[in-house]
């Protein structure tokens, strides 16, 4: 299991990585976040993604939506493995926490007590972000009762 | 003593994953509340809001005419881009300065500053609208800059600039072109 853990904690941190990759490349008005990284590192982030044209030749979903579905995945595979992929009091208490974040922002941004915009589509993509490492478990649970 | 250290991963990575989500908000609307003076300066940014956002398209129509004999001329290549004023004032380069445009999106734009090419017709005539604006302040401006230049280059290149504000419906600009000739 240690080094399948090694493996998921990658596999999480990878996610994670890999939606702020789309912030920086794809995304038109400027994250919060990018005030953190040295303005020349943006300008030739910036160049990059112009000269590959790269946002106008990616799908809508791929730019606004799959971010939040990669850092829902990352998130609930976090906790997974804190948790050693087990079902129980405390483990659904932090899945509950992590599941509520991602649709309390959506559901913050619909009040506009948050920044941002509110759409359906990042809902669905936030709960499909959740359910591939919960659905880990059930899996690990039925092999369990299987053996 | 394990599960206190598991719960103490879980509050720091559940933080972590938090402060990453909110890092991540791209858009200050609608409340100006959320506008910042810029990403450094917390202070709020003073607007006045409308009472209703207002989602519009604006109009523009522009003539060329030769300076000399005041006659229109066909042919004139237009390339037209619109930008927020607020992110000109505040030297805000979507791409180059970034930083500076931090909480300064009170004109939302589905397509920030894009840009389309127009050639005038035989009465000198360009017209067309820009792409959905969402206005939430009443000061909004919306820049609309029109880039002239003459592909068989008997006309020097210019820019010339346009101004909507929240309740302008559609604008008309005539710009008189000198004759490289007359130079």
């Amino acid at each position: 299991m240690g080094f399948q853990k090694t493996y998921i904690i990658l596999l999480s941190i990878l996610s994670l990585i890999s939606g702020g990759f789309i912030y920086l490349f794809l995304r038109k008005p400027p994250a919060v976040f990018q005030a953190f990284i040295p303005k020349n590192y943006m300008t030739a982030i910036r160049e990059l993604s112009l000269a590959r044209n790269l946002s106008t030749n990616t799908p809508d979903w791929i730019i606004y939506n799959l971010p939040d579905c990669l850092w829902m995945f990352s998130f609930t595979l976090a906790i997974c493995v804190i948790w050693d992929f087990k079902l129980h009091r405390q483990s659904k208490f932090w899945l509950a926490v992590c599941f509520l974040s991602g649709i309390g922002f959506e559901i913050l941004q619909h009040m506009s007590l948050v920044p941002g915009v509110f759409d359906w589509k990042d809902l669905i993509f936030i709960i499909s972000g959740a359910t591939l490492p919960l659905s880990f478990i059930f899996k690990i649970r039925i092999d369990e009762k299987n053996i | 003593m394990k599960k206190i250290f598991k719960h103490g991963i879980s509050v720091a990575v559940s933080t972590v994953f938090i402060l990453f989500a909110i890092s991540s908000s791209d858009n200050f609307e609608p409340s100006c509340q959320y506008l910042l003076k810029n990403y450094k300066d917390l202070g709020y940014y003073l607007c006045d809001l409308l009472p209703v956002e207002i989602n519009k398209q604006n109009n523009f129509k522009l003539i060329i005419l030769d300076k000399t004999n005041s006659l229109p001329v066909a042919g004139i290549r237009v390339g037209v881009s619109w930008i927020p004023m607020k992110l000109i004032k505040k030297k805000c380069d979507e791409y180059y300065e970034p930083e500076n445009c931090f909480g300064h999106f009170s004109i939302e734009s589905l397509s920030y500053a894009d840009t389309y090419q127009y050639f005038t017709d035989e009465n000198g005539e360009i017209s067309g609208t820009t792409e959905y604006m969402k206005y939430v302040d009443k000061r909004d401006n919306m820049v609309v800059t029109f880039h002239i230049e003459d592909p068989s280059g008997k006309y020097s290149t210019k820019n010339e600039n346009m101004r909507f504000i929240y309740n302008t419906g559609s604008m008309q600009k005539t710009i008189y072109l000198l004759n490289n000739s007359e130079l």
